[in-house]
């Protein structure tokens, strides 16, 4: 048991928790007792011990890297300009109703002069979008009843008029299937027996 | 205007990222004063090279401004300002690697001699001193990221195991177990100099 207890304190991430006053109160008290009667965890101690002074030493010294004198004020002033950072809902809807607010501005500003300017241009480009649209439209209308007629013409000369026609289509699509059902299991049991 | 800095210098981090978040001018500028020392020595020791050092600190506050939102008052803000710093120093390290084999290797291009604030000592104990600092900070430059980042978090920047535990999301076990051996690692190098005082 005290055995099992020696191999367990003695483990060198503990000696160092231990100094780094990362153990709690009662498994520090614990390794205190250890460290009584185990000389090697009372010599990795000491070693280690030395060693973190000398770091503690050396490296918690604030080391003086210059920093411009108004680095504070030029990171503010980015950190504040990056938009892509704005970072209220409401600072966003500000943004938006200052933005409609300087449109709405600037095109009262524009005047009365330069209203038929801007009245004409948009005549001219809502003629020529409707022109694109009415195009597109007619290609679009006529490309289907060619269609409608071309599958008329094809229907009638294959399915002969009567009040049975139907049934008969939906006949022959059923038999079509059938067979390409009959076809597909044929092959598949040919393999089969080839494998076998 | 004098009044102003003298009340931001009162506040805690935390009354300053309240007001910053409310659009306090001044509150913002206060708290980048107030790490822009520590932040820039600590990504300096993480990268070795005092230009990207201060471009990464630039982008450490920047970053921080835009997630002030989300900061939680619970934890330390320290610790979450390392814990951008750190992610964003692992980040260059990674975008670099080739520059970081380069930093192991002891031959960085950048390097700044970093100057101490003055102490108390003699002139003699002083040099000694500085000859011993620059063959430690020789040796934590040369220890791999994963090493390195902890050797300056726990002795540099003198934070806790559980403090580094939220600063870099590794479990505490892995902590521990890393530290002890990054000094086992840099003890071994020591030796292999030929410094056995240590």
């Amino acid at each position: 048991m005290l055995m099992d207890n020696v191999n367990h304190r003695c483990q060198p991430e503990e000696i160092a928790a231990y100094l780094d006053g990362e153990l709690d109160a009662s498994l520090a008290a614990d390794f205190e007792r250890h460290l009584l009667e185990c000389r090697m965890c009372t010599v990795e101690l000491k070693t280690q011990q030395r060693f973190i002074v000398e770091l503690d030493a050396s490296l918690s010294l604030t080391p003086d890297l210059p920093v411009p004198s108004n680095f504070a004020q030029i990171v503010t002033a980015y950190a504040e300009s990056d938009m892509r950072r704005v970072r209220k809902g409401d600072e966003r809807k500000r943004a938006l109703r200052f933005c409609l607010v300087l449109a709405i501005v600037s095109f009262a500003l524009l005047g009365a002069a330069a209203i038929r300017t801007v009245l004409f241009s948009g005549r001219t480009l809502a003629h020529q979008a409707l022109g694109i649209f009415g195009l597109l439209w007619t290609t679009l209308y006529d490309a289907a009843v060619g269609l409608t007629v071309i599958s008329r013409v094809i229907s009638g000369g294959l399915v002969p008029e009567s009040p049975f026609a139907g049934l008969a289509a939906l006949l022959l699509a059923l038999c079509v299937v059938l067979l390409s059902l009959l076809i597909s299991s044929y092959h598949r049991h040919h393999e089969m027996r080839l494998s076998e | 205007m004098i009044a102003s800095s003298i009340l931001w210098k009162e506040a805690t981090d935390r009354d300053l990222v309240a007001t910053a978040n409310t659009g306090v001018e001044g509150s913002f500028e206060e708290l980048v004063r107030r790490y822009q020392r520590p932040i820039s020595a600590y990504v300096y020791r993480m990268v070795g090279d005092y230009e990207a050092a201060l471009d990464l600190t630039q982008e450490i506050f920047i970053k921080v401004y835009g997630s002030l939102a989300r900061y939680r008052s619970e934890f330390k803000f320290s610790t979450w300002i390392y814990k951008i710093a750190h992610n964003s120093a692992v980040d260059h390290l990674r975008r670099n690697a080739g520059r970081e084999r380069s930093l192991s290797n002891g031959v960085e291009g950048d390097q700044y001699e970093l100057p101490i604030e003055s102490s108390s000592l003699s002139p003699e104990q002083e040099s000694e001193r500085k000859e011993r600092r620059l063959e430690i900070e020789s040796v934590v430059r040369s220890l791999p990221n994963a090493y390195r980042e902890l050797i300056v978090l726990r002795h540099s920047q003198d934070l806790t195991y559980e403090e580094i535990v939220e600063v870099t999301g590794l479990p505490l076990g892995t902590v521990k177990n890393r530290l002890f051996r990054a000094r086992e690692m840099m003890r071994q190098q020591f030796i292999g100099r030929g410094i056995t005082s240590m």
